[in-house]
This record gives structure tokens, sequence and C-alpha cells, in this order.
């Protein structure tokens, strides 16, 4: 037997364990067209998530829109949730079929990209075909495309090792705290107060009595500085003000100096207190469900977390001695930013 | 050039890329759907596991394919691919797979109700065949939960500009099988910016909705 070079596809066995899922979600809806979608958009949700096992990508099915059948009721969705790159779409394309559709959803999505599966009669297995990304799928005008149009599948893994690289080069420049203590501050942070008056303004459409609670919750500095700057959650549509966040840091004397390490070096460092809030500063009394925050250390070790779930602000102290570097690691569903700092 | 030799090119390409860099990724994707459409891969057993044979069989192939994309720098260019990859799944992954699929089939149970359904199966049955009819619709239960609107979420998000296009008015009708033509023509709003807006709706208020909704 000999080989032919040409664009490759990817087969996956379909299991047992595979079919048990897309039951169990099948049995949810009783409309036989919606169910027959959720089956098809289950196994090849499963499908792809298999072929980025073999690559070493890992996936989440619980954060996937597509794993609840609240959600598949509402849209239908296809999505797997790949880690920290966003949500890939897992279309099932059935066997006869030789065109697919661009829907009006797919062009509004917030998908990375689109993978195509195509399933034979008995359901026992599926061989992914080929995708579309985010950046041609904006280019594509009619509303059928053919099989053949679609992205080669051998050129997906550097897509998304394009992906991975653009979510990871922009680093933003440490900010040092100490220097706002002196009213030394950088240009993308602004005091409390100032931040609060901007908010105002930019929410002249909200009641007063919310805007006045939400300014309340933001506690003034009593020894130190606060400085603060906006967050747009929504990373596409960033003049809406609706998914915005504040994020307040503030720097101050230690209140009182705790022991200090046995092993300092540093014996003459000064011990600071960090305080690190966000609020929601949009149309939201809460902060975002998904919202996540983490601080972590030099080494990147996450020593705080906290989820939004709902809450009205989020806040975490600690104290630190002059030198000492931190992060901040904010994320919500798409949105993503790591802020980096030096006491 | 011969499959084996192809296949082998292949196994030493991504054994010389660094782990996670997209030529190991292409290489191994590639490998694999080879191996598995060569036909050449053994089948052992056959004539065993009476009814359950298929289902092993899918489920060793997926843990010999994982096993060779994770663990390919153990591959040992001096035997072929097919040798390598068919003493694993004789010896190892078909004997653990047929060890964890059978003792989930509880004795006695019909496994046609849990077994696949093919394409045509979906096509002609209709899934309340499969529930008992005394569970409420689902469908219903989210219909009713965007119609009572527990916190005033759905009928106070809106459209920008638009206050009469919230994300319950656009989802009671959407699931009342309006189309986004239908939808966009009664709220003068275009069909892209509709259905933008109601999937970002969906994505904020997921959370919500299934806490709302237990299923």
């Amino acid at each position: 037997m000999t080989v032919k070079r040409d664009h490759h596809t990817f087969k996956v066995p379909i299991t047992d364990a595979f079919h048990r899922a897309a039951q169990e979600f099948y049995q949810c809806h009783s409309d036989p067209k919606k169910a027959k979608q959720i089956y098809l958009n289950t196994l090849s949700v499963q499908a792809v998530k298999f072929y980025l096992a073999c690559l070493g990508i890992e996936a989440d099915l619980e954060s996937s829109e597509s794993w609840h059948p609240v959600l598949q009721v509402l849209s239908a969705p296809s999505d797997l949730w790949v880690n920290d790159l966003g949500r890939l779409d897992c279309r099932p394309v059935l066997p006869e079929s030789s065109t697919l559709e661009i829907s009006s959803e797919m062009r509004s999505s917030d998908r990375i990209g689109y993978v195509f599966s195509r399933f034979d009669t008995t359901l026992a297995e599926a061989t992914l075909l080929g995708f579309i990304s985010k950046e041609s799928l904006a280019k594509i005008e009619e509303a059928f495309i053919g099989l053949d149009q679609l992205q080669p599948l051998e050129t997906f893994p550097d897509y998304l090792a394009g992906i991975s690289q653009a979510a990871t080069v922009a680093l933003p420049l440490r900010v040092k705290l100490q220097p706002w203590l002196v009213q030394v501050v950088d240009a993308e942070w602004t005091s409390v107060n100032t931040l609060i008056e901007a908010w105002q303004n930019q929410n002249l459409a909200l009641s007063f009595r919310t805007l006045s609670v939400k300014a309340d919750w933001i506690k003034p500095a009593r020894t130190g500085v606060k400085q603060g700057k906006f967050l747009h959650l929504d990373q596409v549509s960033k003049h809406r003000s609706e998914d915005q966040i504040l994020l307040v840091v503030g720097i101050a004397p230690a209140s009182r100096n705790g022991p200090a390490p046995a092993n300092s070096a540093a014996a003459d460092s000064t011990v600071f207190d960090i305080t690190i809030e966000v609020y929601p500063a949009g149309e939201d009394v809460y902060l975002p469900p998904t919202l996540h925050m983490t601080v972590m250390d030099e080494a990147n070790t996450p020593v705080l977390q906290a989820k939004g779930r709902q809450s009205e602000g989020l806040e975490f102290q600690f104290s630190g001695r002059s030198g000492e570097q931190f992060s901040v690691h904010i994320r919500c569903e798409q949105f993503n930013t790591t802020e980096l700092f030096e006491i | 050039m011969t499959l084996d030799e192809r296949l082998k090119q292949l196994a030493v390409e991504a054994q010389q890329s660094l782990p996670k860099t997209p030529q190991r990724q292409r290489a191994l994707a590639q490998l694999v759907d080879m191996i598995c459409r060569s036909k050449r891969l053994v089948r052992p057993y056959r004539g065993q596991f009476s009814g359950f044979y298929e289902d092993i069989y899918a489920e060793a192939q997926q843990r010999l394919f994982l096993y060779i994309c994770e663990q390919i720098n153990r591959y040992n260019p001096e035997f072929e691919v097919l040798q390598w990859a068919n003493f694993l799944m004789k010896r190892r992954f078909f004997v653990e797979a047929s060890r964890d699929v059978m003792p989930s089939a509880p004795k006695g149970m019909d496994r046609s109700k849990i077994k696949r359904i093919t394409l045509d199966v979906l096509d002609k049955q209709e899934p309340m065949d499969l529930r008992s009819q005394s569970v409420p619709s689902l469908s219903e239960a989210v219909i009713q939960c965007i119609q009572e609107d527990r916190d005033g979420l759905f009928r106070s998000t809106h459209i920008q500009k638009k206050p009469e296009a919230t994300f319950q008015y656009i989802a009671l009708h959407f699931l009342g099988g309006y189309s986004w033509k239908e939808i966009s023509a009664e709220l003068d709003v275009k069909v892209v910016t509709l259905s933008s807006f109601y999937l970002r709706c969906l994505t904020k208020f997921a959370p919500v909705l299934k806490a709302y909704v237990s299923v």
C-alpha cells in the first residue's frame, strides 16, 4: 500500500461513553429536531475534545455551554472550552452534506474557531474535516460554503499556537507601588476619587441612589494611597460601559510591623499593607459570577483567589516588603488580564 | 513511500520536535489518523465479548491513540509503528478497555437502551419515547423561568437604545419558534445585532440560568 499525501483528516472512534452523554442531553428535549441537533453536537464536542487531547491540549466540558441542558434549550451551542484560549465550536456534519451553513449566529459569536466533524450513519465514528478560523469567518460573505473551502486540519495546531501566543505576548509593565506614596503615579492609574467622578459622568442614566451605593463600597485610603483603573471585560466592544469593572490597588505603610522573617537579609526593608479590590462599574450591581481574581507571588504561585459569584466587590489584603513582586490575574469568560506590581 | 515508511517518518518527526509544538502536534495527529485508516490495526479476541465488542474496540482505540501521542518517545524506530501499536493494542489496551466496559453493563439490563443510536433512529424516534412522561419538559421550565424573571435581570437587560428589545422579549420569542428574521423585523434591529446581543446575554446569564432551572 502506498500513501498519497493529501489534506489530512482525523478519525475518532466513538465509544458508548460518548453515546451515553449524548443520550442524557437528548432526553432533555422534547422537540425531535432540537434533540437530534443536541445529540450530534454532544458527540462532536467529545470527538474534538479527544482530538485536542491527542495534541496535548486540555479542554473542559463543564465550562462549555454545550454541556448544559438549559443553554441547549436557548441556543443549541456546540462549543468546547479550550483552556485559557476560549470557546472552540465543534459542528457536526451529516454524512451526505457537501455544504455548510454560515449562520448569523456564527457571525456574531465569540468563538475562536469552528471545527467540522462528519459522522457516518451508524454514528460509530467522527471524522474531523477541517476548520474555519475566526478571521476567515469574518471574510466569508456567502450563506453556504463547500466543504472544500474549509481550512486544512493540519494547519489547526499552528492556528491555536498563534492564538495562545497572542494571548501571552502583551505582558504589561510592572507597576511600582512605593512611588505612589509620594504622588508619583503611572499614567494609566487614577486616584479613586477622580475615578468615581468619571464613572458617575459615564452613568448619568443610572439612578443617583445606585451610584452612591456603589461609590460607598470603595473605602477611601486612610493612611496610604489608592489608585484605580477601569477594565473592559468585553474586549470586542470597548465603548460599552456595561461590562466594566473597577480595579483598585492601595498601598500604605504597615499599620503595625509584623515579626520580621528570621532569615530576612533586608532587615531594614519596610513593610507595607497592600489592598486589591474589584467592583462592578457597569450597569450591574454585582460582579459577573464567572469573574475570577488571583494574586500570585514572584514565582507565579497563586496565593489568594476569589470568584465573583455575584458579589458586590472582592477585596484582598496582604503585607509585603519593599521590592517584593506580585501579580494580579483577572479572568472572566474571554477576558484575561495580568497586572504586574512591585512594592 | 510505503505506509510503514510514512508512519515511521511521522513518528520520528514527532519524537524530534519539542512537546506541545505545532510541528509535533501535526505529526502526531497525522500518525494516529493513518494508523486508524490503515485497516491493519489488530482486532484481538474476535468472536468474544458478544454485543460489547465494538464498544470495547472503540474504547481501546481511543486509549491506544492517546498513549501513542503522549508516549511517542517510547517508540523504538527499529520496529515498525504498526508492530508497536498492535503489540500495545493486544497486550494492554484491549484488555484494559474490556475490563472497564464490561462491569458498566448491569446484568439483565437491556443494553440497547443505552447503546448507540444511529442517524436513522435519530430521525424517526421521538426523544420522549426514552423518558418518563411525567417529567415536565425542560424547554417549558426554561420559558417559565425567563417569564418569571425572579431578579428582574431578563427584562432590564436590553439592546442599547432599544428598551423594548429586552433579553426576555427576545428569548421568549425565540423559544416560541420565531426566526431571527421575524424578531428582527418586529424590533427593527439587525439580525446580527440581535443574535450577538442574545448570545452575549446567554454567556452572561449562564450561571444564573443554571441556578434558576435545576436539571
